[in-house]
């Protein structure tokens, strides 16, 4: 045990119609930061999207419609209260949202921020899933390659003051990016100690293209989520916006991960719900001055690949000698 | 059809004709079942000899590594092998004509011939003896590193003709290892361990279930991120005092396990491979050329250690 303790809040919404406005979301925002404060959380970690349905299951042929989905300025009118929440109940928060930069570039992003209410730093999601253009094939759209354009940001980790632990190693990536290990990598690579995600994910494969099964869907989630954490020594934090937006159902099963790859607290419903976990930062050391001590044991050599090629590429034919 | 053939502990002193006799064994039992493919350990025919401190030029110590492969004292298993017509992927220590000693692998087709080789490129452990330590872990003194990548092979046709990749142990919890494959489209992944039932840091912070949930998360995990099968086959049990986990499994692309071994001894686990399971993956989700993004991934490839944020 160190005295490295930081108390951690996922703060899994359930579904935002698409009617609803962002004070309806703001105000449930704040009544979860309030419920996590009481528990003796120090950070609170919201959804991917947080403030709006889950908008890139929705076609605009008009690009510029779908600007009534994205935030031109943070804090605004409608979402100042979850900043004069965090001032009151001294908690950070990370924050999923949709972003139109000055330069009306449109990117898919999350902030943290610290108590006194300013940004600490931003995070633009690098792996877009989904497509461009109307698919009619999909049960559901998922147009988020039409919407917004690939982070441009790469993935910061920022030694930020959190709560009585100290300044903390912190990480965020978003939704699509947990089943991609290089993303973990690249924060391990800078010693994350606390990885906050959150996410949108349908509970069921809306593609209509070959099988998968339900109930893997919440497996691919916590197996990426678990392994990481294992893999990268790191406390994670995965956050769902869950249950159903306008017919279209969204898995829940937030989670909070130490770096063993323990899952510690788990969400049961698919609706506004706190889970709670007092992550001892000191278990970040086993794995990172052992197994995973990346100084003595990675061989980037070998990893040429991985940064040299986009897609696979097929391996030569092995033919009988005899 | 492929088999995992875990194996149970190996002694010190037992001989490498007992231990052969039982790969032979392990081999029958799964052509039985109806495999067309076994997957055999990590330095599969000895102990897991780096927990020893040895001189590396003393004759107990040499001969743990084979100088050809297949050599006389091996004939048996590879006879046997193709007598069945199955093939199969085994670990051993590797001594090169030229002295270079690695922690092998090798898959051998069914019809006898070596279809590539894979030498360990993580390395866990130690260079050097540790005073005080009941048990040793020597590998990066008895071995040299992999100089070879992570290569991938096209399998016979017999077998599905599924892409082939090898990792060994220490390897499978390394994403880097997995993604070099993946993006050579690997559809089956043959590993093999013996990975420590006990906190190897001489500590009480792991114990022997936390760890074979981590070889069982590195295994479905990184199978799912890559769309591919895994076997992941344990030698298992205690030698000379020494626990090894067991915890052989078969996964599927989706990360969900077919098969788990349920002992610590020698056992079978098989499952029949529905390569085109992979497609979902490969097309879809981990469709690579439509959604990695190399350019955020440099410190992969240019930066070895951690470095702090400021």
């Amino acid at each position: 045990m160190s005295n490295r303790r930081l108390v951690v809040a996922a703060a899994q919404m359930g579904p935002i119609q698409k009617a609803e406005g962002r004070d309806v979301a703001v105000a449930r925002m704040v009544a979860l930061m309030e419920k996590a404060a009481r528990r003796g959380a120090e950070i609170v970690v919201f959804p991917e999207l947080a403030l709006t349905t889950f908008f890139p299951r929705w076609y605009h042929e008009d690009l510029a419609e779908a600007d009534i989905w994205f935030e031109t300025a943070l804090p605004s009118n409608e979402t100042a209260p979850l900043w004069d929440a965090a001032r009151r109940l001294n908690l950070g928060f990370h924050l999923g949202y949709a972003e139109k930069t000055p330069e009306g570039r449109h990117f898919n992003t999350a902030a943290y921020v610290h108590p006194n209410g300013e940004i600490v730093f931003k995070y633009r999601k690098v792996h877009l899933p989904g497509h461009v253009e109307y698919d009619p094939i999909r049960r559901v759209q998922h147009l988020e390659k039409r919407y917004f354009e690939p982070g441009d940001l790469g993935f910061p980790v920022v030694r930020t003051p959190v709560g009585a632990a100290g300044p903390v190693n912190l990480g965020m990536m978003i939704c699509n990016d947990r089943r991609w290990p290089e993303s973990w990598r690249v924060l391990g690579l800078q010693q994350v100690e606390l990885v906050m995600l959150g996410y949108n994910t349908p509970s069921l494969n809306m593609e209509n293209r070959g099988f998968e099964a339900h109930h893997l869907r919440v497996l691919h989630s916590h197996l990426s989520i678990q392994a990481g954490c294992y893999q990268n020594a790191c406390f994670g934090v995965g956050v769902a916006k869950a249950g159903t937006e306008d017919g279209h159902e969204l898995f829940g099963h937030s989670i909070i991960v130490n770096p063993q790859g323990e899952i510690m607290a788990q969400a049961t419903s698919w609706e506004d719900e706190v889970i709670v976990a007092e992550c001892d930062l000191g278990m970040c050391e086993l794995g990172r001055n052992t197994i995973f001590n990346f100084a003595r044991h990675r061989r980037p050599e070998h990893y040429t690949r991985i940064t040299a090629q986009t897609g696979s590429e097929a391996p030569p034919a092995w033919t009988p000698t005899r | 059809m492929v088999a995992g053939a875990q194996m149970g502990p190996t002694q010190r002193a037992d001989s490498r004709a007992a231990t052969l006799a039982r790969m032979i064994a392990l081999l029958e039992q799964a052509a039985a079942a109806g495999a067309r493919l076994v997957v055999f350990p990590e330095l599969a025919f000895t102990t897991f000899f780096p927990r020893w401190p040895m001189a590396l030029d003393s004759a107990e110590l040499l001969a743990c590594f084979e100088s050809a492969m297949p050599n006389p004292a091996v004939q048996p298993l590879f006879d046997r092998a193709r007598d069945l017509g199955v093939g199969f992927q085994v670990g051993y220590a590797e001594l090169t004509p030229e002295g270079q000693r690695f922690n092998s692998a090798i898959t051998v087709g069914p019809d006898g011939a070596i279809l590539f080789k894979y030498r360990k490129v993580h390395l866990p452990g130690s260079d050097h003896v540790k005073p005080g330590q009941r048990y040793q872990q020597l590998e990066k003194m008895y071995f040299a590193y992999g100089d070879a990548g992570f290569p991938a092979v096209r399998g016979p046709a017999g077998w599905g003709a599924p892409v082939l990749g090898m990792l060994v142990c220490n390897d499978r919890r390394w994403p880097e290892a997995w993604r070099c494959l993946g993006l050579q489209g690997v559809e089956l992944m043959m590993i093999g361990y013996n990975s420590a039932a006990y906190d190897p840091n001489g500590g009480e912070d792991e114990s022997a279930a936390l760890r074979t949930f981590h070889s069982r998360l590195a295994a479905q995990s990184n199978a799912y991120m890559n769309a591919t099968f895994a076997v992941a086959v344990a030698k298992a049990g205690v030698e000379d005092g020494a626990g090894l986990i067991g915890g052989s499994v078969i996964v599927d692309p989706n990360g969900v396990i077919l098969a788990e071994a349920t002992t610590l001894g020698d056992e079978i686990i098989v499952a029949e491979l529905d390569f085109d399971a992979c497609r979902q993956g490969k097309e879809k989700m981990f469709n690579f050329a439509a959604h990695r993004r190399p350019e955020h991934y440099r410190r992969i490839v240019e930066q070895v250690g951690a470095t702090p944020p400021a």
